[in-house]
């Protein structure tokens, strides 16, 4: 796996995270612990998406990148056309 | 309203085409314990919640199983390219493949096609929450059954994710039904439809 790919994989794992912690507030709202964990975890996430727009370009779809985002591989597609490793 | 993004909840990457598993598997797209039943009861149910943490787990739990079919369909895919005829015939795939194709379409493992008979929206809070631990349990239960079958790790991966996810939303909707019924007064002792029954004027304290 690629440096690149490494990042992306820990921006999918904090986005993961920040979503347990989503679901597990809609039935604990007041839970105040879960909710400093969330404001935490979306700062990492924060802070990873900066890296690695930096390093590799836009995460998000824009304007400026509507073809790229058409044309790079779709989810299902991972994979395809790399070499094996 | 719903904004996609381009990546799957969890990575699916299978190296090794499986038509013979692929066509169990895709009971868990389109079967009676799949993930567009979970995502269509969930995203039904939760109109008539009575309360907003009710409303809010029904809305994120059927978006996250929008997010688990496409990972359902996107290990079919895979399993399924570049495939010879002689594949598809001795691995039992020539009769989903005759109709379809290799595309992804919405069927049990044993044809029947997707049917919204394989799940319930019943207005009645209880009743639907009850129904939905009961689904969390059918389809953890037929990933298990899936895993009986599957000796490859890139397989075995993101269908023990998907499993996992099962066991959590099992734990939410167990929440919700506890919130909901601590919230039922001695007056409904019963249980009676908390959103559709009301207690008549004269009878109210």
């Amino acid at each position: 796996m690629t440096e690149k790919e490494q990042l992306m994989r820990r921006i999918q794992a904090s986005k993961f995270v920040a979503w347990e912690i989503k679901i597990y507030l809609d039935t604990h709202p007041s839970d105040r612990n879960a909710l400093r964990r969330l404001r935490e975890e979306e700062e990492k996430l924060q802070a990873l998406k900066e890296e690695y727009e930096e390093n590799y370009g836009p995460i998000e779809e824009s304007g400026e990148n509507r073809w790229a985002w058409i044309n790079s591989p779709w989810p299902w597609e991972t994979g395809e056309g790399e070499e094996e490793t | 309203m719903w904004k996609y993004e381009k990546q799957l909840q969890y990575p699916v990457r299978i190296r090794q085409t499986n038509p013979k598993l692929a066509k169990l598997i895709i009971t868990q797209y389109g079967g009676p314990h799949g993930e567009i039943g979970a995502s269509l009861r969930y995203l039904s149910q939760r109109y008539t919640m009575p309360y907003p943490e009710l409303k809010a787990i029904l809305t994120d739990i059927g978006t996250e199983e929008l997010a688990h079919l496409e990972m359902v369909s996107a290990i079919v895919y895979q399993l399924t390219k570049n495939l010879s005829v002689q594949e598809i015939r001795d691995s039992g795939f020539d009769t989903y493949f005759v109709d379809h194709t290799a595309a992804i379409y919405p069927v049990a493992a044993s044809g029947a096609p997707f049917s919204a008979e394989t799940f319930a929206v019943t207005g009645d809070p209880i009743a639907d929450l009850s129904e939905d631990l009961g689904a969390e349990q059918k389809a953890r239960l037929s990933y298990d059954n899936i895993l009986r079958f599957c000796d490859d790790p890139d397989v075995i991966d993101p269908i023990r994710f998907l499993r996992e996810r099962e066991v959590v939303h099992y734990q939410r909707f167990g929440e919700g039904l506890r919130i909901l019924t601590d919230k039922l007064d001695e007056k409904n002792f019963y249980a009676y439809n908390p959103s559709f029954d009301r207690l008549k004027k004269r009878e109210r304290p």
